[in-house]
């Protein structure tokens, strides 16, 4: 077979980080092509190459014998590439052919009849049974995905991505899924898939290339590898060196503890405990439900049953602000979203949970004691800024976080929870965010860690849950089990 | 990839470019505004002798008062993303409500204006637990309200002025104290008041942030809904003064009092830099636009200008501060 899509040295930097380095394979034609990798291994940048949104610094990528350099998504396309995305790229509003046929209707009047009975005929080479008029906003999230794959084959690419389909699917839709993406290799179409669940990828894949930190770490056919290989290659890293000495251990008290928490759709019964200076790490996929957890805990979308319990004091509910006052801190994990406050300064993003502290009468702000303290804290984290009245949108990744973590730790908590807390930010400064959080923990502090980085749970962490699917999967210790084990668990093994 | 590199490089070349227009920008943005009211203010002193006088500042402040009083309010709305479109029809019914009060009823004027306040604190309750609550879009709740608000008003007259006369409207209205017309001085409170409420108080910052980014502000433990509803209800007490005011001064409660007041209004603040996206805008620049409208209103009278070309030029107006800001901020991202 020859090679239908090659990469030759493709490198793209990012502020502070290298997202691919120098990263050369083939994919064959007509085989399904798996990429696996951890969360921030490059598998969408690498997309994103592929699709023209992306210019490469540095590389060579080629379509057959010819060198393709794609400077806008419409290169890409031209070559008959499709990208299907895990957002999808569909019209609520609109019927299920007039999606199908968005953009390419061939007259000025549309004509239902005829408009619906192509787009049968479309839906029916692709193999999926769905009614040409039904409103796109009536179809579950599982036959979305598939109008959606349908829609990107029905052009008969020449490479065909699918990036993670199975997110939203049912058992019967995954295989279902999976007949249609083998028909269409049998009829010569490319496909690239990517996903991290590794039992679909050995069940689907020809050729399986495993990236890791933007690095092209291994590509080979299927009946060369084992799953437990494959996640071998993904995580084995040497980050030793990142981080610094437990500064202390957890004591014997519990500070913190939840019980049988429930949210229809979102968590199920879970229980867990946080000990007294114990950094508990929450690892699992994407979508296992460790956010949407802490949320719930905290009130923001409430529980429905359960109790928690914050140093000693028991609530059967409990809202955000309560938590605060109650000693809890919550860095969320996406620090543009609702993290900062962009348009307004370092100095108001970090005193804006602790106003109370620092007004007076008629919630006077005293002003003189807030510059002090911000600047206090701003000197303790080495946070780099112009000035206190700097808008935090004009920092770093970093910086933005350190603010963060600022305003939070003037708030004085007992207990933080820290989501993704080095989530896009350079090396140095991750370095700097893990060194604080020994040192919190050292100071008196509890915290619980939720990252996607093996490394940094294995690196921090003293005990470790692992979610899946909104349960509390298992839990581990730190010194009886190595990353392997745990990315296993979080992989439902 | 050589020729992407070239091109890369002719990109950072322009964002360089760019940041320098954004800091122009900037510049125009912040000071833009004063500095098109100094030069309204010195070419209409030169063209007409009777504007630079003591009388006709007097009372282009009187003027003024009634759309600015209203512009606080209007600016901490817009800070939180949101827009209130009832504010003048909220003029109109507090109006009528303390002509039928006083006249038909035989309240005393100081409690019938009570009692416009009350009226315009309870519009502005009701758009706000809409926003808040109910989370109806603002553009679509208060253009509801502003029609509800309106024909409630003609309604309670039958369409026909109420007629409204003691020496205390007059003096409100109308009067003067040590040589200021009375509305100059709910100007003025009004003003010192609003502008130390958002930038010195633990409220204000809320305001901004919930404008700025609500989510954040949610997991800073801010209650977002309780801060969107004050400032509705804030703006309609606003209102209900500014109707009080102007019933005052017209000796009478005409139910289509303030048709179209909203659109100045929110001209006013976003002249002053509120900005639409949210989390921006200060009331010392409410202040400049809301007095940048009074002057050019005033100036183009004095100057005899058609007032369909009055119509024009405010427009214009308008038209070229938005552009500038828009430019500007799209240029920071």
């Amino acid at each position: 077979m020859d090679s239908i899509l090659s990469f030759r040295g493709i490198t793209k930097h990012f502020p502070g980080v290298k997202a691919l380095d120098s990263v050369s394979f083939d994919v064959k034609k007509g085989e399904v092509h798996s990429i696996v990798g951890e969360n921030g291994a490059g598998k969408s940048t690498l997309i994103k190459v592929i699709g023209g949104v992306y210019i490469p610094e540095a590389g060579e990528m080629f379509i057959g014998d010819e060198r393709a350099d794609f400077e806008t998504p419409m290169d890409s396309l031209e070559k008959g590439i499709r990208i299907v995305h895990q957002e999808l790229n569909l019209v609520e509003k609109l019927t299920v052919a007039e999606n199908l046929l968005l953009g390419n209707e061939e007259t000025f009047f549309t004509q239902s009849k005829k408009d619906n009975q192509q787009a049968l005929e479309m839906l029916e080479q692709v193999g999926i049974s769905l009614d040409p008029k039904m409103k796109v906003s009536r179809l579950s999230i599982g036959k979305k995905q598939m109008l959606d794959i349908a829609k990107a084959a029905s052009s008969n690419p020449s490479i065909l991505i699918l990036d993670e389909p199975t997110s939203s699917l049912s058992k019967g839709e995954i295989s279902q899924l999976f007949s249609i993406i083998r028909s269409m290799a049998e009829r010569g179409i490319t496909v690239i898939y990517i996903s991290h669940k590794l039992d679909e990828v050995m069940e689907l894949s020809d050729s399986i290339t495993v990236l890791r930190d933007g690095k092209h770490i291994e590509t080979c056919r299927k009946t060369e590898v084992t799953p437990q290989k494959l996640v071998q290659l993904m995580v084995a890293r040497d980050m030793e060196s990142m981080f610094p000495e437990a500064k202390g251990k957890p004591e014997k008290e519990v500070v913190f503890s939840v019980e049988n928490i429930s949210r229809t759709n979102t968590c199920h019964d879970c229980s867990f405990k946080l000990y007294d200076r114990e950094i508990l790490g929450f690892f699992g996929l994407m979508g296992a439900g460790r956010t949407e957890l802490m949320q719930t805990i905290l009130g923001v979308t409430p529980f429905e049953t359960g109790k928690v319990n914050i140093l000693g004091k028991e609530f059967s509910e409990l809202r955000i602000d309560t938590a605060i006052r109650e000693g809890v801190g919550f860095i969320t994990e996406d620090r543009r979203s609702s993290g900062i406050v962009g348009c307004r300064s370092v100095k108001e993003n970090m005193t804006l949970p602790n106003l109370n502290n620092l007004s007076k009468t008629f919630g006077w702000v005293d002003s003189r004691k807030e510059k002090e303290i911000v600047a206090d804290y701003g000197k303790k984290l080495n946070v780099r800024y112009a000035g206190l009245n700097q808008l935090i949108k004009y920092l770093s990744g970093g910086n933005q976080q350190k603010v963060i973590v600022a305003k939070w730790l003037m708030s004085q908590p007992k207990i933080l929870i820290m989501d993704e807390p080095t989530r896009g930010i350079d090396v140095g400064a991750k370095q700097e965010i893990y060194e604080l959080i020994q040192d919190l923990r050292k100071q008196g502090l509890s915290i619980i860690l939720i990252s996607s980085e093996i490394e940094e749970i294995m690196g921090l962490c003293d005990r470790i849950i692992v979610m899946k699917d909104g349960y509390i999967h298992k839990e581990m210790d730190r010194e009886t089990s190595n990353a392997t084990q745990v990315v296993e668990a979080a992989f439902g093994r | 990839m050589k020729k992407s590199k070239d091109q890369e490089q002719l990109k950072q070349g322009e964002t360089q470019i760019l940041g320098m227009k954004g800091q122009l920008g900037d510049l125009l943005q912040r000071w833009g505004v004063l500095i098109g009211l100094l030069i309204l203010v010195l070419i209409f002193s030169i063209y007409s002798r009777h504007f630079f006088t003591m009388p006709n500042l007097l009372n282009i402040a009187r003027q003024t008062s009634i759309n600015a009083i209203i512009a606080v309010g209007m600016t901490y709305i817009i800070i939180t993303c949101g827009i209130d479109l009832s504010v003048g029809s909220t003029v109109g019914l507090t109006a009528v409500t303390m002509g039928v009060a006083m006249t038909n009823y035989g309240i005393p004027p100081f409690f019938a204006m009570l009692l416009a306040l009350l009226v315009g604190g309870i519009i502005g309750l009701i758009n706000g637990v809409s926003v808040a609550h109910v989370k109806i879009p603002p553009f679509i709740i208060t253009l509801a309200m502003m029609t509800i608000v309106r024909g409630i008003a003609f309604v309670i007259t039958g369409g026909y002025p109420v007629y409204i006369d003691s020496d205390f409207t007059r003096f409100i209205g109308r009067g003067f104290f040590l040589g200021i017309p009375t509305p100059v001085y709910f100007f003025a409170v009004i003003y010192i008041l609003g502008a130390l409420f958002l930038a010195k108080t633990k409220y204000g910052r809320y305001i901004y942030a919930v404008g700025g980014n609500m989510q954040t502000a949610q997991y800073a433990g801010i209650n977002v809904k309780r801060i969107l509803v004050g400032v509705y209800v804030f703006t309609g007490v606003l209102a209900a003064i500014s109707g009080v005011l102007l019933a005052s001064r017209l000796a009478s409660g005409p139910p289509n009092v303030g048709t179209g007041m909203e659109l100045d209004v929110i001209a006013a603040s976003i002249l002053g830099g509120a900005s639409f996206a949210g989390g921006e805008g200060t009331i010392g620049g409410t202040l400049v636009g809301a007095l940048l409208m009074g002057v050019l209103n005033n100036g183009m009278n004095l100057l005899n200008i058609n007032p369909y070309t009055q119509m024009i030029v405010q427009g214009l107006v308008i038209f070229g501060a938005v552009y500038i800001s828009v430019l500007s901020s799209r240029k920071k991202d």
